[in-house]
């Protein structure tokens, strides 16, 4: 059976596909889950309790994420065996849609049973795979961004270690290098120097959710590239970041006050010329004149 | 008009497309399963005597899976130097061994010496602080003046704390004197080259993992250089064989210098999988690179300048102190030596040069080369000296150089200091940067600037730099131990896209997009279907890795070399395929023709034959389309240039400010003018910085008290200004196949003197009589100055 | 870090309530306390975040006067106070880098009174007085030399007010590392006096430079205290700057302020 639905969540995309990837929120979300382990790249191991009519099973299984076109689209698929009570199977289609700063996920659910349980005939079968997708997605519609953070937890370890974004990096101890900038609520944040649970209920936006829904360079991104305004690129994700909050703030800033705005982020590679070139040009600003070669 | 591809072509990078979307994949950004985390306990005295390490509190500590001290690697090998200097007296150096950790002694502040392994990176930390090290402190040494009175000995057994005492060129030694003592006119500068740390933005990183199965090791790390290190590994420290070892260095977050080197750090992880059966992985934090990543410079000088009555330069006699830090570090030996006295004539036709380099020992942090590496140390006295001897007689600056030049027709040029330059253009650079520079302009700017209650000044500079650095033949007469020719292999798929594994590693110099676009202009095909795998010793050839501005000039030759041999293949192939004699076949746009008639074969059409051989005459071809080749320069390449800079000074607090930074530059010729604007940038910021803020500074205890952003003053972007950059002078390098010369480490050269004459220049102007200020010229240092004036 | 928890109420009752277990300590924008927790300076067992306290957080006119939340960000000082508070608007934007004036607030700084804070000399200079969960202290009371203020444990600045001068400059000469203020002065002139708050400079802290204020109150022009000089004497000298330099820099960063206010 084939079931299709969607669900607006409150958060931006990066943040939602961020979710999708991590082991603590998915955990949460499985319905009966009660232990996982793993990684997105490996996939996880769950263990699943289920009651379906009069069958109550542990299910042990795996979740796979695969086709992940980043931060837009990929697809979840689940095994579990449940001893006697058989097996069940269940992939869903997953495509998220920016809106405002909302996004829409979309899903196409399609589960296959064997085994007892699909003795219990289609009926019921459907019903149990719907009522556990959509279990599965009103649970996860609650909480984009969440699972278990560890009181010292900083932004940036949650980012990198527990939703394995490892684009917002860290490049200093005393929070002066800007390598690890993102946004919370629209603002430029350090990651290193906020605590995860300080973000709770925050939007939290990273250079992973930058680029436009269809995978292409932003206004911002694409200028950073035209102007070379990286070399190394580990700055460059800090960088981003900071200059569309600039941007946001000050539509047409001035040579002097990118200069400014980018104090609190160091590269090493660049001598800046190019970055403040970029950022000039991404506000759309002609910088023939004041970046001569 | 340069195509948009191809040699010549801004061709836009396309490695930035995963920078830009934070889908770069460096060393930390790497997770294993099962991945642990090693942490060091360092040492916070800069010389101690180990009385003992006890690690049983630490051993007991939650997640704790193992402790290593010194004891654990008294049988394995030392980090050696790469490079054998004599002193003057003929006795090879000083070279006390280096272990991975310390034994016996801590040597300077960070020195580790001991390291756990733990599940987590903070459980590690907790145990490394249970560590109860019983260490004897003893007095510092930290200033090399003192260090050479041998009181106190950084390394007991060696018995001196200098390294060496080199002579260049000791035939020179007694006619250089005779000259100083008999010239018209002697200028005189003591000088401090000051000390930087590199800080590349990502810290150092390594990831150790082994299969106890197969007994393979495998190294992820931020290096420069990943064949070097698996060899500096295998053949000094563990005794790994090569080819149990692969070192990956996946995409590395700058390095300027301080990941060309092999760190004890990673012979631990390495250890630590092998005993644990785990990967194990250690990430610095910005202290601990401050405290142990290679530090650069360091260097305090004298410099004379002898000239005749007519200004013309008779000799240049340097004495310097070089700080190498508690150990050597691989190149630590080379950069205060070979890479500076060797260019101590400078683009100027003097007869004689002689250069004095003692090496010291002290507890700090090893120095090495940094982004430029010895040029800027050479550059930096002769341009300052210059300007102050043009100052005393009267003479214009500029003129006084342009006087001493060599000429274009005196090529290929044997200078004082026993290089042999191959082509330049000093007089046209000089012209173009007046023009760039906008000198017209100068006299209007000084009057805004008073009007502004500041002092406006202008500093000039001309430097060469030998890069491209190579010739194996050459440096191994010198005294390195290693190879420095490069290696590329172009695969040819059989769908007639390629695969390039080069030798040289990029970290921000764009090589992804670089090597293509000459490798397609060869072959006349798209660069979108070539891509570059770097890197990885699995992968890749032998090659020496990125540093040096040498990857383009050595190993860009290696490949094209590679490609020459795949062109020929590939028209054997094409002749037989079209029944031609091989000699008329003509390779053009990616097509293969017999020339004069209309018969030929895509280059596509002949890389699927090359994979699908039947009826080949396999006697004279064999199958497949993949070529290698090693390239070895005759020379160096000599980039030189001419810069410009205007500052601004308060002249109540002391503040300078750059108003305006003019680089022209002859990198001979020019693959991506895009990319060489770029890295002249980030030199010219690296040189700004090194003149006006950065400082390491360890007190008399050997205390870093710069070992933060807090108090390491990094150039931001609010202190630079735009630059005016120019390479339109080039003189192609004679003895390279592209004519390229190197430029990536220019502009942190050819500046500091040029910020520092700008200084110099306004304070006189103000009427301070000021002849020299210390790097960094800082707000302090400059009002200082001026108050003794 | 070593581990502690994070609790977050939402009244100051709460707040009060969880730093009196042991070893609590509040967080408010965390750009001093964070870092100094990874490089394990600190540890706590309980930090008590005060960043989801509205009732301390925003900015209101009085007659004459400006109460700032002590929750108060950085940047939203630098917001309410452009074009009506020049000095303030000066210092507020001036903090660190955007990111840091996204999270810092002004009850972080003042409590921490770091010599090289900008926000005591604005206190200093424009009378202000410190609110706190269990009383009221004047600024010339509060700061009491480095990092030491008449804060006891436990206690909370929920908010400070400023007098708002009728002209006003902060002049910030920036150490070239951390770029804090080597010297930062508030110079605020009051229907009823100058006040000149210096920063940066003093082994004891924010300090007030007497003899510029009454020089200045007399004839509020940079030449006033043109024969005035500061002593050298308990100045701070480090790797940036000695005494005898930040002393030159006061004078000369007092003056700056004086012309840019008049
Ligand atoms: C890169 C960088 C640059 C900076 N530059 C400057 C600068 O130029 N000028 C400047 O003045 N500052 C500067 N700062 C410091 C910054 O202003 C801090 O925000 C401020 O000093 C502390 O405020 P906070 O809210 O972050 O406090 P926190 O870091 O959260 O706390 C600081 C201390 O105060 C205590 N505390 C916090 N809030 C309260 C309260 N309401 N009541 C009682 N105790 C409290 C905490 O327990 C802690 O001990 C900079 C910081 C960084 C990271
Ligand atoms: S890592 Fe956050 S500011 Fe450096
Ligand atoms: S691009 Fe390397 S640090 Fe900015």
């Amino acid at each position: 059976m084939n079931l299709s639905d969607s669900r607006v969540l409150d958060a931006d995309v990066a943040t939602v596909w961020a979710a999708l990837l991590n082991k603590d929120v998915l955990q949460t979300c499985v319905p009966g889950c009660k232990d996982m382990t793993g990684n997105p790249d490996d996939g996880f191991d769950a263990t699943v309790v289920q009651k379906v009519g009069p069958v109550k099973a542990t299910f042990k299984g795996t979740v796979i994420l695969s086709e992940m076109k980043e931060p837009s689209s990929l697809t979840l698929t689940g095994e579990g065996k449940g001893g006697a009570a058989g097996f069940a199977k269940g992939g869903a289609d997953v495509r998220l849609e920016p809106q405002g700063d909302q996004t829409i996920l979309h899903y196409d659910v399609e589960a296959k049973v064997g085994g007892k349980l699909a003795q219990l005939g289609s009926r019921i079968i459907d019903g149990f795979a719907k009522k556990m997708a959509d279990q599965f997605f009103d649970n996860f519609q609650q909480k984009p961004v969440s699972g278990e953070v560890e009181g010292r937890t900083l932004l940036v370890q949650f980012l990198r270690e527990d939703l394995h974004m490892t684009g917002t990096h860290v490049g200093c101890d005393t929070s002066q290098c800007g390598a690890c900038q993102v946004h919370v609520n629209g603002q430029p944040v350090k990651a290193c120097t906020m605590f995860a649970i300080e973000a709770d209920g925050a939007e939290v936006g990273t250079i992973e959710g930058q680029a436009n829904a269809d995978g292409s360079l932003n206004v911002i991104q694409q200028a950073f590239q035209d102007h070379h305004g990286l070399q190394c690129g580990f700055c460059t994700p800090g960088m981003v970041m900071t200059a569309a909050a600039l941007l946001k703030e000050n539509p047409t800033p001035t040579e002097a006050e990118v200069r400014s705005y980018l104090k609190g982020n160091i590269c090493r590679c660049t001598g800046y010329h190019n970055i403040v070139k970029a950022i000039m040009a991404a506000s759309g600003q002609d910088v023939g004149a004041i970046a001569a070669e | 008009m340069p195509k948009d591809t191809g040699i010549g072509a801004s061709t836009k990078r396309r490695e930035d497309l995963r920078y830009l979307t934070g889908k770069g994949r460096y060393t930390d950004d790497i997770r294993a399963y099962g991945e642990c985390a090693a942490v060091f306990a360092r040492s916070t005295v800069a010389n101690g005597k180990i009385i003992g390490i006890d690690t049983s509190e630490a051993e007991k500590m939650p997640g704790v899976l193992a402790v290593f001290t010194g004891e654990d690697f008294v049988d394995v090998g030392g980090n050696p130097a790469g490079w054998l200097i004599n002193s003057r007296n003929g006795e090879p150096m000083k070279e006390p061994k280096r272990p991975v950790l310390a034994h016996g002694k801590v040597r300077h502040v960070g020195d580790a010496y001991a390291a756990v392994i733990a599940e987590t990176e903070e459980q590690a930390r907790d145990a490394a602080e249970a560590i109860i090290a019983d260490i004897e402190d003893l007095p510092a040494i930290v200033d090399m003046r003192e260090a050479l009175k041998d009181e106190a000995l950084v390394h007991d057994e060696i018995g001196t704390n200098q390294c060496f005492d080199w002579g260049w060129i000791e035939d020179n030694r007694a006619a250089t004197d005779e000259a100083i003592k008999n010239a018209h006119h002697v200028t005189t500068l003591e000088l401090v080259n000051n000390r930087l740390v590199p800080n590349a933005m990502e810290p150092r990183c390594s990831i150790g993992s082994y299969n106890p199965a197969t007994d393979d090791y495998v190294l992820q790390t931020t290096s420069q250089n990943p064949h070097l290190t698996r060899l500096l590994i295998s053949a000094f420290v563990m005794g790994i064989p090569e080819n149990k070892l692969t070192v990956i260095a996946p995409d590395v977050g700058g390095g300027f210098g301080s990941k060309i080197y092999h760190y004890g750090e990673e012979a631990l992880v390495l250890a630590a999988a092998k005993k644990l059966g785990r990967t194990v992985k250690w990430t610095a934090d910005r202290s601990e690179a401050f405290l142990t990543d290679a530090h650069g410079r360091d260097h305090v000088t004298k410099i004379e300048l002898a000239m005749d009555k007519d200004g013309n330069f008779l000799a240049f006699r340097t004495e310097t102190m070089a700080n190498v830090g508690a150990y050597l570090s691989n190149f630590s030996t080379a950069t205060p030596t070979f890479l500076h006295g060797t260019l101590m004539a400078g683009n100027y036709t003097v007869p004689l040069v002689y250069v004095n380099v003692k090496t010291v020992f002290t507890n700090t942090a090893p120095v090495d080369a940094y982004r430029g590496a010895g040029r800027p140390e050479a550059t930096y006295s002769l341009e300052r000296v210059i300007d102050k001897a043009a100052r005393e007689i009267g003479r214009d600056p500029i003129e006084l150089r342009r006087q001493n030049f060599i000429k274009p027709d005196q090529y290929p040029y044997a200078s004082a200091a026993g290089l042999e330059y191959d082509a330049g253009n000093y007089d046209a650079l000089m012209d173009k940067m007046e023009e760039v520079a906008d000198f017209a302009g100068f006299d209007a700017r000084v009057k805004e600037s008073d009007a502004k209650g500041l002092w406006r000044g202008r500093g000039v500079n001309a430097y060469i730099e030998a890069c491209g650095i190579a010739p194996s033949n050459l440096v191994g007469q010198l005294g390195s131990r290693v190879g420095l020719y490069d290696a590329a292999t172009v695969r040819v798929n059989a769908t007639g896209n390629l695969s390039v594994m080069v030798g040289a590693h990029s970290h921000g110099q764009g090589h992804e997009t670089v090597f293509p676009q000459v490798v397609g202009e060869m072959l006349g095909i798209d660069p979108a279907s070539i891509d570059i795998v770097h890197g990885d010793t699995s992968k890749i050839p032998f090659g020496m890795g990125t540093y040096g501005s040498r990857s383009l000039a050595v190993c860009g030759s290696a490949v094209v070399r590679a490609t020459e041999k795949i062109i020929a293949k590939a028209k054997k192939i094409a002749a037989h395929m079209l029944e031609a004699s091989e000699g008329d076949i003509e390779l053009k746009d990616g097509n293969f023709t017999v020339a004069g008639t209309d018969k030929s074969v895509g280059f596509g059409e002949v890389a699927l034959k090359a994979y699908i051989p039947h009826n080949f005459p396999i006697e004279d071809i064999e199958p497949g389309l993949e070529e290698t080749a090693f390239y070895d320069p005759a020379n160096f390449t000599y980039p030189s240039g001419a810069y410009c800079c205007e500052v601004e000074v308060d002249p109540e607090t002391g503040k300078v400010r750059v108003d305006r930074m003019t680089a022209v530059d002859d990198f001979g010729n020019v693959i991506n003018p895009m990319i060489v604007t770029g890295q002249v940038h980030g030199g010219l910021a690296q040189g700004i910085g090194q003149a006006l803020l950065e400082n390491t500074h360890y007190n008399a205890d050997g205390q870093l008290e710069t070992a933060s952003y807090m108090d390491y003053a990094m150039p931001l972007a609010e202190d630079l200004p735009m630059y005016h950059v120019d390479h339109s002078q080039g003189t192609p390098c004679t003895h390279n196949p592209l004519g390229v010369k190197g430029c990536g480490e220019a502009g942190a050269i050819g500046s500091p003197p040029t910020v520092v004459n700008a200084v110099v220049d306004a304070l006189q102007r103000g009427g301070k009589n000021v002849t020299h200020v210390d790097m960094p010229v800082s707000p302090h240092n400059v009002w200082k100055a001026m108050q003794s004036a | 870090m070593y581990n502690f928890d994070i609790t977050r109420p939402t009244t100051v009752d709460e707040a009060v309530a969880a730093l009196s277990a042991d070893e609590a300590q509040p967080l408010s924008g965390g750009q001093t306390l964070i870092p100094t927790l990874k490089q394990r300076l600190a540890m706590p067992s309980v930090l008590v975040s005060l960043t989801a306290i509205d009732e301390m957080k925003g900015i209101t006119e009085g007659p004459g006067t400006l109460k700032v939340g002590g929750g108060t960000t950085h940047g939203d000082v630098a917001q309410a106070t452009k074009g009506s508070f020049a000095g303030l608007h000066t210092l507020a934007s001036k903090i660190g880098d955007p990111a840091v004036r996204a999270r810092g607030t002004i009850g972080g700084s003042v409590a921490n009174n770091d010599p090289a804070a900008c926000y005591p000399s604005a206190c200093m200079a424009c009378a202000a007085t410190i609110h706190t969960n269990t009383r009221d202290i004047a600024a010339d009371d509060f700061f009491q030399g480095m990092f030491t203020t008449a804060l006891d444990e436990g206690e909370i600045v929920t908010a400070v007010t400023l007098k708002v001068p009728e002209k006003s400059s902060y002049q910030k000469f920036e150490q070239p590392a951390s770029r804090f203020p080597l010297v930062g002065v508030f110079v605020a002139k009051h229907a009823d006096g100058v006040r000149v708050g210096v920063t940066g400079a003093s082994n004891n802290g924010v300090f007030r430079w007497a003899e510029a204020e009454e020089a200045l109150s007399s004839n509020f022009s940079p030449d006033a205290i043109e024969g005035l000089s500061v002593s050298a004497e308990d100045l701070m000298g480090d790797l940036h700057g000695s005494p005898e330099y930040r002393a030159h820099l006061i004078k000369v960063m007092t003056k700056r302020g004086v012309a840019d206010a008049s």
